[in-house]
């Protein structure tokens, strides 16, 4: 399929974009307001406290066979359901936000007592401490044996403060998106290592009065027994593990998961209703997952949060609106979540029966580069409009295997999940990348026309893709899709150039 | 300045003339020899050109030679770039001299213009990536003879090794007492200094696939056992012309537009 990204459709875009956002409201978050359905062109500045969990034996548990099989992928997706329907009992009974389940990793937010109330934060802290407790505890038996799901082993990381919510950008869904150091922060925490516990950043410390850790030492000093259970008496939470544990086995015994049911979509995936998607009604295929983040956006939302938060809702609607048309209406894969400032999706070329590997990575390769062009007209006009945009980058990865997508939870309040080694590996890739760059995984490659693979370097990594360029090159280098979707690119405006495409094109250098 | 009004009187650059429209390029100038184009490269991603060279075309007896017109000192282009085929007078390398073209009539005329709309937007690729195209231009100097004799006997071999050449996956090196010959990483086949057949001839053919009694014997291969030879033969000629021709431009430096060049760093 040639998929062929536009200049001036994308300018288009973006200057449509930019004129839906161009007086933003920003309000301080109060207790009468909501944080649903947060229209695109509001924000609301919120101090609160972000819990970030990992279930760190995910890993483990997609690597139980050798190979990855829908066996595999079955006893995963249970292995997260089971425990994602336990989480949502404790948040709810503990008045605390799920803000969303990515996979293995869950964002909730405690933004109670609000600040009108003395020593709010340090009773916000200690309920996240408290609730991250209590998640650890009923985790720990939430596993099924008969079913060989194993409990999930959970490291937590917390901070407080003031964060940005906005729209996140996901038709059918209520939930804000968080922006900011305190969400960044506690997910780096969580992300941090590979010990189980709690981990405080150093604001969430001095909140409930511990002493600051050098920054080295934060991802390996967890809370220690009698610091949580100090939390937990000052939380004094409603709910005990036992009260939990008790409400899901009713839960899991009236309403019993079933069993996982996978079907191969039809491309394009853009097609794909994840709305419709149940653990009974889900989707597996060999495909690419795509992780594209905007680096440097941390620090930009904390340079300008008090200052000019209007410039970080426009600049995040702009790109992260483009990076979207990119992937599903120009490229036509599926974009899955934005999940902060990065967007995840899948893409796929072949037929219903099929995947076609060379082409679907070819095309992953055409996307990033669309998408760095596309990040490029975004600074551009954002610059033009007088946003601060400085320090902003992209970083893009992307790898390629098997892949799942379904929604999981509680009927009536499911999440989407896309999980398999491939999409844990895709984001990988990303983090390793800088401003500019993107990277390939070692899947991908191995599938990838020997064109994609000279573009990458020997750390499969390359830098300054740009859409125009990488089709010329790869289409120079014999790539089949590039040069398919150079042909529908040029048919009508240069015929003679795609004429020429097809003779013998081999330059000389004669003179000393 | 050359007269823009009078018509050229070389017939092949009225040949060029005459289907410049159709890469949307415009004339800008003409003289008795001499055309200057204004090449447009048409983006895949639509729109107006973004990228736009101004190029003289010179009919020097008959022999065709393009160059950036440098207006001002602004150009594109390096002024000599045995990597990018730009020769030391900073005229194009379009063809090898016996692949030549010559725009006799329009059809010649269409491929001639669109060797050169593709030479150019391969430059714009070059000053992106910093590396031209793989596979995508000949040896330089008299090595591209080599090279072109070495392209038929992989072709005539045919099959895995034809796959393999294709993809850059064949090259030579000289190790001990002669030359190995490698696909993919392996050794294939040897040839030793000053020898006429390759070593050892009772080593099964490389390319022929398993008999019922076993391999089929290079000595007994009249099909490879002598291309196997001359194939090596050609390969190592060619990278010891290309050497040759690298040696020669000792001293001249480097534009660094590149990455990777045998001129190496200014």
């Amino acid at each position: 399929m040639a998929n062929t990204w536009k200049h001036d459709k994308a300018v288009a875009r973006v200057e449509a974009r930019l004129d839906e956002v161009k007086n933003p409201v920003v309000k301080e978050f109060k207790r009468d307001m909501s944080l649903e359905n947060i229209p695109r062109d509001r924000a609301y500045k919120v101090d609160g406290v972000h819990v970030y969990a990992d279930i760190l034996n995910i890993g483990d548990i997609l690597q139980t066979n050798q190979t990855e099989g829908e066996t595999c992928h079955k006893r995963t997706l249970r292995f997260l359901n089971q425990h994602y329907r336990a989480v949502h009992r404790i948040l709810s009974e503990c008045d605390v936000k799920r803000v969303d389940f990515h996979n293995q990793r869950l964002h909730a937010l405690v933004f109670k007592p609000y600040n009108t109330e003395d020593g709010a934060e340090a009773k916000r802290v200690h309920t996240a401490v408290a609730v991250a407790q209590l998640m650890i505890d009923v985790l720990a038996e939430t596993g099924d044996t008969d079913e060989k799901v194993p409990a999930a082993v959970l490291r937590v990381g917390i901070d407080t403060g003031l964060s940005l919510a906005v729209n996140n950008g996901r038709n059918g869904n209520r939930e804000p998106l968080f922006l900011g150091r305190p969400a960044n922060k506690a997910a780096k925490r969580a992300g941090g290592g590979t010990s189980c516990g709690i981990y405080l950043t150093n604001e969430a410390r001095a909140a409930i009065g511990l002493k600051r850790l050098d920054e080295d030492k934060l991802d390996s000093t967890p809370l220690t027994k009698s610091e949580i259970a100090a939390s937990q008496e000052a939380a004094d939470l409603p709910v005990d593990k036992d009260y939990i544990v008790e409400k899901w086995r009713e839960d899991m015994k009236a309403n019993p998961i079933g069993s996982f049911e996978f079907t191969r979509p039809t491309p394009p995936l853009k097609n794909l209703d994840i709305l419709k998607l149940t653990p009974g009604n889900s989707k597996r295929m060999e495909a690419l997952s795509i992780y594209g983040d905007l680096d440097g956006f941390t620090k930009y939302v904390g340079r300008n949060i008090e200052t000019k938060p209007e410039d970080v809702v426009k600049a995040l609607h702009v790109i992260r609106s483009e990076l979207d048309s990119v992937l599903q209406s120009v490229m036509e894969g599926r974009k899955i979540r934005f999940i902060g400032d990065c967007i995840h999706g899948l893409l796929m070329e072949g037929t219903a029966h099929q995947t076609d590997a060379e082409a679907s990575v070819t095309t992953a390769t055409l996307c990033a580069a669309a998408m760095h062009s596309s990040f490029e007209i975004c600074i551009d006009k954002l610059k033009e409009a007088e946003v601060d945009v400085k320090g902003l980058g992209l970083a893009v990865g992307f790898e390629y295997g098997p892949m799942t997508v379904t929604r999981l939870g509680m009927k009536g309040d499911r999440v989407r999940c896309s999980i398999s080694r491939g999409i844990l590996a895709s984001e990988d890739e990303q983090c390793r990348c800088d401003k500019d760059e993107t990277a390939i995984g070692p899947s991908a490659y191995k599938e990838a026309s020997r064109a994609v693979r000279n573009l990458f370097e020997d750390d499969r990594k390359a830098t300054g893709l740009r859409y125009d360029e990488v089709v010329d090159l790869l289409a120079e280098e014999d790539d089949k899709t590039a040069k398919a979707t150079k042909r529908a690119a040029l048919e009508k405006a240069a015929p003679a150039v795609v004429a020429a495409m097809d003779r013998p094109f081999q330059p000389h250098c004669k003179v000393d | 300045m050359p007269d823009c009004a009078a018509p050229p009187t070389s017939r092949l650059l009225r040949e060029l003339e005459a289907v410049a429209a159709d890469f949307g390029a415009l004339i800008v100038g003409r003289s008795y020899s001499r055309l200057t184009v204004e090449v447009p490269i048409q983006p895949n991603s639509g729109g107006r050109a973004r990228d736009r060279f101004l190029i003289d075309i010179d009919d020097v007896g008959g022999d065709l030679q393009a160059r950036e017109a440098a207006r001002d000192g602004a150009g594109h282009l390096p002024k000599f770039c045995p990597e990018r085929h730009i020769n030391g007078d900073g005229t194009f390398c379009l063809f090898w001299s016996e692949e030549r073209v010559v725009p006799e009539d329009r059809e010649r005329a269409l491929i001639w213009f669109g060797v050169l709309e593709r030479f150019l937007r391969n430059q714009l690729v070059a000053k992106r990536f910093r590396r031209w195209p793989q596979g995508r231009g000949r040896a330089h100097g008299i090595a591209a003879k080599h090279q072109v004799a070495a392209e038929k006997l992989a072709e005539a071999i045919g099959g895995d090794f034809a796959a393999a050449w294709d993809s850059g996956k064949v090259r030579v090196r000289h190790l001990g007492n002669g030359w190995q010959l490698l696909r993919q990483g392996q050794v294939i086949a040897r040839l030793r200094d000053g020898k006429r057949d390759v070593a050892t001839l009772r080593r099964a053919c490389p390319f022929c696939p398993p008999l019922s009694n076993g391999a089929r014997l290079l000595r007994n291969c009249a099909d490879h056992r002598t291309p196997l030879r001359d194939i090596i033969l050609e390969m190592v000629a060619w990278k010891k012309e290309e050497e040759a021709f690298n040696r020669r431009l000792k001293g001249v430096s480097c534009c660094g537009t590149l990455k990777s060049c045998p001129l190496g760093k200014s």
